[in-house]
């Protein structure tokens, strides 16, 4: 084992950037713009104003594809009605509920399963996240908001310790226990302002609907949560269905958690992504009850993530020319290489956590079999 | 131009790079490094000449600023490696650029935080009390983040960080 000093380390891995992309001048513009608004503010204009003012100067355009820019309509989804209680599926990778509405907030379809907790995202109304924003181009590039997060954990997987303290509170007859601040991640330390509600769904089964914002928090009270979270009914568990089906994975790695999008924070149920799978090693899994959603930086060895993405995502390096449909690598990151479906409907990234070589990844790429079509009924049910 | 100016842009020729590296760092992206690094310098540019220690302050802020970057809306749809800046395809002098990609990597697998902590303390050179107050959080959770950050890279990139180094260093500055 080497032996090295840290500071060092640092300052080499952040040699070699890309040209920035704004110079010294960029940099007073933003600065007089910023003044000049500030002052506008404070002489009548309205606080708000001011912000988006800020949020404008400094925006720097983001070099991507991206979804279409008007918000989509939320599918079709079952005013919530008093349904089956849920119950957590006995297999793994089933989903246990679909989506449903509760006056303007639409729960949407489960995008992520682990062996714990299985996730939705919640949309409120017709919001949408601005995603970027081109100073050349006065429309901002949006999709539909995630303003809530719900997650339903296994029975006996989750412990509400972060609810310490919290409200206490009846949810359809069941105890739970409201909080105006936790932590999605457990991150006790920052001043993110997440307004959460956990519940029993069953004995020993909690479900915890969180706020992703703090603007979100402000359209979501503990009454709306409570009641999104009575609304939640369970249907026969089905398979959470993935675009690809992997063929070959390294001796010792297991599948950890797989669906439509990554999770918190790497992802969500982006309409930019189309699976995402990870597959740990390493650490065995762990039997102490859950008390966040996100695994610990402890929990988690050496990994494998895998993206799906349509196929006019913009991808980070291009496939050498003639070799289009062959796994290729990242020329300055080996340990990122791609892969575009026959016919181009998806395109697949996959990361390496440094272990793997290259050819290992491009193995696990070659040995991956995708869905005939980009409709997710025609996918593969998800597997280890 | 006035004085205040000038003063304003000499230290952002001075400082950008360095500032947009110590972004990169925190969030391990250098387009949302390039966002966090432009919101602090129009920023300052508002308090210049009010603020005792500009480099200090812009460095600083630069770090929450680009952990502020990996909790809005669009990072957690984009964080995929694909929407990032290319990673630039450097010449390798004696594997220098192998072991500069496992660090990168290795500093992508712990969160923002620990990244932040890792960064103004040994990047940096700042104290426990000095990273704290940085980074609006105890003490007790720098020490704790300081510690979980180590073994981590520690275990990812089998390098021995030595328990040492830590007290090294602070010996190093109380001096």
């Amino acid at each position: 084992m080497k032996q090295r000093e840290l500071s060092e380390m640092l300052t080499e891995a952040k040699a070699g950037p890309p040209p920035a992309r704004f110079t010294v001048d960029d940099a007073v513009a933003a600065g007089r713009r910023l003044q000049t608004r500030r002052r506008a503010a404070w002489s009548g204009a309205t606080v708000a104003a001011a912000v988006v003012a800020v949020a404008t100067v400094v925006s720097v355009p983001r070099l991507m594809a991206g979804p279409p820019t008007a918000p989509p309509a939320p599918p079709a989804a079952s005013q919530a009605a008093a349904g089956a209680p849920l119950t957590y599926p006995a297999k793994p990778w089933q989903y246990a509920f679909e989506s449903y509405q509760v006056g303007e907030f639409h729960v949407n379809d489960p995008f992520l399963v682990t062996a714990d907790f299985q996730q939705a995202t919640v949309r409120i109304g017709n919001d949408v996240d601005v995603y970027a924003t081109d100073p050349s181009d006065t429309t901002p590039r949006t999709e539909p908001a995630d303003n809530l997060l719900l997650t339903v954990y296994k029975p006996g997987r989750y412990s509400p310790k972060q609810f310490d303290g919290g409200e206490q509170v009846s949810v359809g007859g069941k105890p739970g226990l409201f909080k105006e601040r936790t932590f999605i991640d457990g991150d006790t330390s920052m001043v993110d302002e997440h307004r959460g509600l956990a519940w029993q769904y069953a004995d020993d089964a909690w479900a915890v609907l969180n706020t992703y914002q703090s603007d979100d928090a402000k359209k979501a009270g503990k009454d709306a949560l409570m009641r999104v979270a009575a609304g939640l009914h369970g249907v026969p568990a089905y398979p959470a269905k993935v675009a690809i089906k992997v063929g070959e994975v390294p001796a010792g790695y297991r599948l950890a958690q797989g669906g439509r999008g990554p999770g918190y924070p790497n992802g969500g149920a982006s309409e930019s992504y189309r699976t995402s799978l990870l597959y740990v090693k390493d650490k065995p899994k762990t039997t102490a009850k859950l008390t966040d959603a996100v695994p610990d930086d402890e929990q988690v060895g050496r990994e494998i993530r895998i993206n799906v993405f349509p196929g006019a995502h913009a991808m980070k390096a291009d496939p050498p020319a003639g070799a289009e449909q062959e796994p290729y690598c990242n020329p300055g990151n080996d340990s990122l290489c791609y892969r575009k479906s026959p016919g181009g409907t998806f395109q697949v990234e996959i990361i390496g956590s440094g272990d793997t070589s290259s050819a290992a990844l491009k193995t696990i790429l070659a040995s991956i079999k995708f869905a005939g079509s980009d409709k997710p009924a025609t996918w593969f049910p998800l597997t280890p | 131009m006035d004085d205040r100016e000038t003063e304003f842009r000499d230290f952002v020729g001075a400082q950008m790079e360095s500032l947009r590296g110590l972004a990169y760092l925190t969030c391990g992206d250098w387009q949302a490094a390039e966002d966090a690094t432009l919101a602090v310098l129009a920023r300052l540019y508002v308090k210049w000449n009010k603020i005792e220690s500009p480099a200090s302050y812009a460095r600083a802020a630069v770090v929450r600023a680009a952990i502020d970057e990996t909790r809005r809306p669009w990072w957690r749809r984009e964080q995929s490696n694909s929407h990032a800046m290319p990673e630039p395809a450097l010449p390798d002098h004696a594997g220098a650029v192998d072991e500069r990609l496992h660090l990168r990597q290795a500093l992508l697998h712990l969160k923002p935080r620990l990244r932040a902590v890792l960064v103004l303390r040994f990047l940096e050179g700042r104290s426990v009390q000095q990273t704290a107050e940085a980074l609006g959080c105890p003490e007790g959770t720098v020490k704790a983040y300081t510690s979980r950050g180590l073994a981590r890279l520690r275990e990812l990139l089998n390098v021995e960080l030595s328990d040492t180094w830590e007290d090294r260093h602070e010996a190093a500055r109380a001096v």
